[in-house]
């Protein structure tokens, strides 16, 4: 270990003399400035004309980690990108990788990016990151706080949570630590049970404006007692100043206070403080705490848990709110449905079935689904998983929905029809084009034994192939189907009543997956064609079970694309479109 | 990172006026005047006019070393001539009088320009070369022991005739003392090729472009040597020096009045000697707009040329802003490549 320190040291220490730091100390093992650092100097990064004083040092777990850099000079803690605890962020681990036999070249590039981030900051160009980032400038050290309060603009009472026992029953020792700030009980209990029994206080959220950034105040300013409640009457919205009037400090208890700031980037940041210690009790806005204890505001609100929505492919910026209508919610539509949520949309579920304890294993609710309907216990997960998502759900069938006329089909971004068998989307697909409805709407289903799975795409409102057309007009074989046709693959286990087609949870999974990606799409592209996408298997499970393939099993890769092709035959499309040649002639 | 400094070596090279080579012939024109301006103050005093002792002295980027080859072709000599009299004892122009009829004639276009005298050389019918002659009264002759400069030209009203307090041989000696050994050649390296740069970014003429001298004061001021250790050996980076440079430039924009009284994004750059006046005054604000995003633009390609790994394109990147004489390696030469440490990578988990 000795003889690792001492090569750690020198090569810290050349790797700094390379990228020209100055003045450069002896390694130190566990330097004071470095949490968690095992070994570092301290040296002088010239950035314009500024030297600045760096602690440069290394973890234990070296070279899989990055080197760290801690500024040191006081004058250039408040540079943004400089955590509460001095520490420089200079390279983000997420996106990023490095090679750990380049040791010394890890050095030369975290000086490297040191120099761009200190340099950028001195130049204020990255002043708009500091005031994005303020959660995270907030000291590390600070307590977790669970927070369940809105980002508004609007200042107001919420409610501070403090732990009263110790775990044990016992009476907590001491004061009591603030466990959690909620705009209600209601809402803490719903989201952690477990903290329902906690004793709540008075707290208030104060939204501050854009002055505070405007002003360029650091987030440190906060946590100066005599600084605080100036700086919020100074910078907080005009009908905060009269909630400062209307509570009261008193100095017996704490008061938790959440600070809103807008970001410049969008939402808002959220910074905690508990004032302590009152000299006497009085209204807020006249009192003075004898200390500022910040505390990490722990975000569960519905912007912060959003926060990732719309990060996918090829969908850019977080999408606009969006219903879709899910026809089918077994297996596949289950998983859709899930998906979809995950994708920010709120969900019509539809599906007649009850969940059956058979079907634990391959439906996405598991366990969840015992006595309920699919659709109730879809609905339950899913706005569980996905706060601020809504599912509406009809324990129906989509006939008898649409017979009463109960759904608005034009309102839905999308409709997704995961029905086994083939019957009612057949039906479902001639409705549907008479009624030329708006939305772009996904078939999708699977073939049994791990063979395949389907999903394609219709536009009503346009001229172009619909489900029907995949159909032969006479045999009424599937065209888009992997098993040759007129095989029956349904398993009987419990006599008719317990008749299921065999396919496993992972074939459901893979088939939601082509079938929400398409809708996700289609919904982000509105002139997307009329196709039919695929995925198959290798087939020997099919095989095995004693059934035929069709021709296009062996012709076709195992992911694909094709366009829908309209039939010349097709009855729905017909009556479309006025006659085959006319339809030949729109495409 | 690309190994650029030897690029950065060559470029000075091409750029550079040498002190003791190239510039032996701009000397020699130098001493030419000046012979020409002793025999024509000689013929003046026997002609009654009473002319007192002087001396002179050089001056300027090519008495400091920090000269680049002008692109249009017109190279500078600046030269002091310095009179043992009291600035209150004669008008300005009066004083440069003596000069410019000393020596009128001495080429085709001699001419009084409002802080110098003026003698342009020209080669086919382009000018190659003037010396400039700026007159002082001499310190110890005047009562706040400063050198005056003499200001005016020959038809200057009396309020554009002055002598201004003026110190040329003091911001000489503080320019040559402020670095030493390798670290001085680094800083005047910097100079020279932020000056090229100036020359490759502005209009020559009027004001719309910062002065060399004002590019020269602000290294004096906030250049900093930029040199690592390599095993023992000191490696100079003349891409992070003027980059801090650059940086520090910036820094410094402030509010401040322009010459129009209206406020703006400044440069203020203080002469450390007298006369102590902002070298970039005359420039306007929206000229200032135009100097401090130029020096963004340059940031942003010294930036990017840092982080480049291929000595080709970062070379490229350069010469975008430093001109054709930044030398661009082929792609096949020099083309070892660096080895990166670490790099963007999409995966997640």
């Amino acid at each position: 270990m000795a003889v690792l320190a001492t090569e750690i040291g020198e090569l810290v220490r050349a790797a700094l003399e390379a990228a020209g730091l100055t003045d450069i100390t002896p390694v130190q093992a566990a330097p004071a400035w470095g949490d968690g650092i095992a070994y570092g100097c301290e040296a002088t990064l010239t950035v314009g004309a500024d030297g600045i004083r760096l602690g440069v040092g290394v973890l234990e777990n070296f070279p899989l980690s990055f080197p760290r850099v801690f500024v040191l000079s006081p004058e250039h803690r408040r540079l943004p990108h400089v955590s509460h605890a001095g520490e420089l962020c200079v390279v983000a681990t997420e996106g990023v990788m490095h090679d750990h036999r380049a040791d010394s070249e890890l050095f030369d590039e975290v000086c490297r990016r040191a120099r761009t981030t200190l340099e950028r900051g001195l130049l204020g160009l990255s002043r708009a990151e500091l005031y994005d980032e303020l959660e995270a400038y907030w000291p590390t050290t600070a307590a977790q706080v669970i927070a369940l309060v809105a980002p508004d603009e609007c200042p107001r009472i919420v409610s501070a949570f403090f732990r009263s026992s110790n775990g044990r029953g016992k009476r907590h020792p001491g004061p009591q630590p603030l466990v959690a700030i909620a705009d209600s009980a209601a809402m803490l209990a719903a989201a952690f049970p477990r903290l329902a029994s906690t004793s709540a206080r008075t707290a208030i959220y104060v939204p501050l404006r854009p002055t505070f950034i405007d002003e360029q105040v650091h987030p440190s300013e906060l946590l100066d007692r005599s600084r605080l409640l100036s700086l919020v009457k100074r910078h907080s919205a005009p009908d905060a100043g009269d909630l400062l009037r209307r509570i009261h400090a008193r100095r017996d208890q704490s008061l938790a206070v959440l600070l809103s700031i807008p970001r410049p980037a969008g939402g808002r940041a959220m910074l905690g403080v508990e004032l302590t210690r009152f000299a006497r009790t009085t209204a807020l806005v006249d009192a003075s705490p004898s200390a500022v204890v910040p505390f990490r505001a722990n975000r569960f609100d519905t912007a912060r848990v959003q926060d990732r929505l719309g990060a996918r492919c090829g969908e850019g910026a977080r999408a606009a709110r969006r219903k879709v209508l899910i026809v089918g919610c077994g297996a596949v539509g289950g998983h859709i449905a899930s998906a979809l949520a995950a994708a920010g949309n709120d969900l019509v579920l539809v599906d007649l079935d009850a969940f059956s304890a058979a079907n634990t294993f391959r439906h996405v609710v598991g366990a969840d689904g015992w006595l309920s309907s699919k659709v109730s216990a879809l609905k339950r997960q899913i706005e569980r998983q996905y706060p601020g998502i809504h599912a509406d759900s009809r324990m129906s069938a989509i006939e008898d929905e649409m017979a009463v006329c109960a759904l608005d089909l034009n309102s839905f971004a999308s409709i997704v029809v995961a029905i086994g068998g083939q019957t009612v989307p057949l039906w479902l697909n001639d409705t549907l084009a008479e009624m030329r409805v708006l939305p772009p709407t996904i078939f999708t289903w699977l073939e049994p034994y791990g063979l395949a799975g389907h999903a394609v795409l219709v536009s009503y409102d346009r001229h172009g192939a619909c489900l029907r057309c995949a159909f032969d007009a006479v045999s009424l074989d599937n065209r888009l189907d992997f098993a040759a046709p007129n095989q029956n693959f349904a398993v009987r286990e419990l006599g008719c009543s317990g008749e299921f087609t065999p396919y496993a949870d992972l074939d459901a999974r893979e088939t939601a997956t082509l079938a929400a990606r398409l809708a996700v799409e289609a919904m982000g592209n509105r002139s997307l064609q009329s196709q039919a996408r695929f995925w198959r298997g290798d087939g020997a499970a099919f095989v095995r079970a004693g059934f035929e393939t069709a021709a296009r099993f062996g012709i076709e890769p195992r992911l694909g694309t094709n366009a829908l092709e309209p039939n010349a035959q097709c009855e729905t499309c017909k009556e479309r479109f006025g006659g085959a040649a006319e339809l030949s002639a729109a495409e | 990172m690309a190994q650029v400094q030897k690029y950065f070596r060559q470029f000075d090279e091409e750029i550079k006026l040498k002190r003791y080579h190239e510039n032996a012939t701009l000397a020699e024109k130098r001493d030419r005047v000046l012979k020409t301006l002793s025999e024509g103050v000689k013929k003046q005093r026997e002609g009654g006019e009473d002319i007192p002792d002087y001396r002179t002295f050089n001056q300027g980027s090519y008495d400091v070393g920090t000269g680049v080859k002008p692109l249009d072709g017109d190279f500078d000599i600046d030269v002091g001539v310095e009179f043992e009299l009291g600035h209150a004892q004669r008008d300005p122009v009066e004083v440069k009088n003596w000069v410019l009829r000393a020596v009128d004639g001495h080429t085709e276009n001699v001419e009084m320009k409002a802080p110098c005298v003026t003698v342009q050389y020209v080669t086919g019918g382009e000018p190659a070369y003037h010396v400039d002659l700026a007159v002082y009264s001499a310190a110890n002759n005047n009562p706040d022991r400063n050198a005056h400069l003499a200001r005016g030209r020959l038809n200057s009203s009396a309020a554009n005739r002055e002598w201004t307090p003026s110190a040329p041989e003091q911001l000489t000696d503080m320019i040559n003392g402020r670095h030493s050994g390798e670290d001085a050649k680094q800083f005047r390296r910097t100079i020279r090729s932020l000056k090229r740069w100036k020359d490759e970014n502005f209009q020559v003429q009027g004001h719309g472009a910062p002065r060399g001298i004002a590019l020269t004061q602000a290294a004096l001021r906030w250049f900093v040597p930029s040199r690592g250790t390599v095993e023992g050996a000191v490696k100079y980076c003349d891409l992070i020096a003027t980059r801090n440079l650059v940086v520090a430039m910036l820094q410094n924009f402030a509010p401040a009045p322009g010459p129009d009284g209206a406020v703006g994004l400044r440069l203020q750059l203080r002469c450390p000697v007298q006369p102590f006046d902002d070298v970039c005054a005359r420039m306007s604000n929206e000229q200032m707009k135009q100097f401090k995003d130029a020096l963004e633009r340059l940031r942003e390609a010294l930036l990017a040329a840092e982080t480049d790994p291929d000595p080709h394109t970062a070379c490229a990147t350069l010469a975008k802003q430093f001109g054709s004489d930044f030398p661009v390696p082929s792609p096949e030469e020099d083309a070892k490549p660096q080895r990166r440490a670490v790099v963007s990578s999409g995966n997640s988990g």
